[in-house]
């Protein structure tokens, strides 16, 4: 979908034409929800989340202001909804029978959660590769979702995640290092 | 979770190219680089090599009855979240009013006593089950199954 698409939609969605938006959410559905699985590692509260955020972005549609690019501001609001989740589940964990465990903090995925192409033709690279970024703490693993499988630019992350530039080369340096370090018992196993 | 170190200049041209946020002039001089440094250009690859990698991971497509279910709840959530406000704003103004005509009725304090603690007690458990509701309902299991 070119810019000026999706620049006719959001104008179409701002002036309640329901058909645009469905359009607009048609386009971002697949990104959101894999955005949603990085965080989550689970599909039904993936699929609640891009929900909410649609929503959220539905009803305040007149705060988004033209030449303004959507996709940073859709993903900060799916962040948000995301990490109000992860701290939700993390205090009715603190509270619940079950004991909360180090690392806690980084909102870690469970070891079982499924990749986000669970439902497609599983390859064994890509199911490697999942199972490496499984390991990752939520700031390493939401910039490589974003850099990598959303393709946002720098300037693009820095507005999602609220941090400098700067910021964001350095964790993307070190998540992509860790990730490397993950997978490496699997690329010495490939010849 | 611990902070991130800082890049050196190097590493962080290393992730601009990588990432091709350099201008054509530092890419070049970014690639005359490498080309004297082995250690820097299979770095650089190794990073490039997994972002290709990961670049080529399915998205995670919506399944026609997950996009049923998306739809399902949308355009009447605003709706929904009205209907309880308004109940709620019903409920309250019927207690308040409900207790005042009790409390300036003739009837025996005894009854009154009894009323009283009937509606704090339903109200309690009401208030306890709704709350409860609200925290576990993003986590239920089987929320997600059409019955």
């Amino acid at each position: 979908m070119s810019v000026a698409e999706e620049i006719r939609l959001i104008a179409g969605a701002k002036h309640g034409d329901h058909t645009s938006f469905e359009t607009l959410v048609e386009r971002y559905m697949g990104s959101a929800m894999s955005v949603a699985m990085g965080y989550t590692g689970n599909r039904d509260d993936a699929l609640d989340l891009t929900q909410e955020a649609f929503y959220r972005v539905f009803k305040n549609l007149d705060r988004f202001h033209e030449g303004e690019r959507f996709a940073p501001w859709f993903f900060r609001i799916l962040r948000n909804a995301c990490l109000t989740f992860l701290e939700k589940r993390r205090r009715i964990r603190k509270t619940s029978i079950h004991a909360r465990e180090p690392g806690d903090e980084d909102y870690p995925l469970p070891d079982n959660a499924p990749g986000p192409a669970a439902n497609a033709e599983g390859q064994e690279a890509q199911e490697e590769l999942w199972r490496a970024f499984r390991t990752l703490g939520v700031k390493h693993r939401e910039i490589i979702l974003l850099r990598h499988f959303e393709e946002l630019d720098y300037a693009s992350i820095a507005q999602v995640l609220d941090i400098p530039i700067g910021t964001v080369m350095s964790r993307l340096f070190h998540a992509r290092q860790k990730l490397k370090q993950a997978l490496e018992p699997y690329m010495e196993a490939t010849p | 979770m611990t902070a991130d170190a800082p890049l050196t200049k190097r590493q962080q041209q290393m992730m601009a190219y990588v990432d091709d946020e350099l201008g054509v002039a530092e890419r070049a001089a970014f690639e005359r680089e490498m080309e004297q440094d082995a250690g820097l250009a299979l770095e650089t690859v190794s990073f490039k090599n997994l972002l290709d990698a990961s670049k080529s991971m399915a998205l995670a497509e919506p399944t026609d009855h997950e996009m049923r279910r998306f739809w399902a709840r949308f355009y009447n959530r605003a709706e929904w979240r009205l209907g309880w406000v308004l109940l709620l704003s019903g409920v309250v103004v019927l207690a308040v009013e409900g207790l005042y005509l009790l409390l300036t009725s003739a009837l025996p304090l005894t009854v009154k006593g009894s009323a009283i603690a009937i509606v704090a007690g339903g109200s309690v458990l009401l208030w306890n089950t709704v709350r409860l509701t609200l925290r576990t309902s993003h986590f239920d299991r089987y929320r997600g199954v059409m019955r």
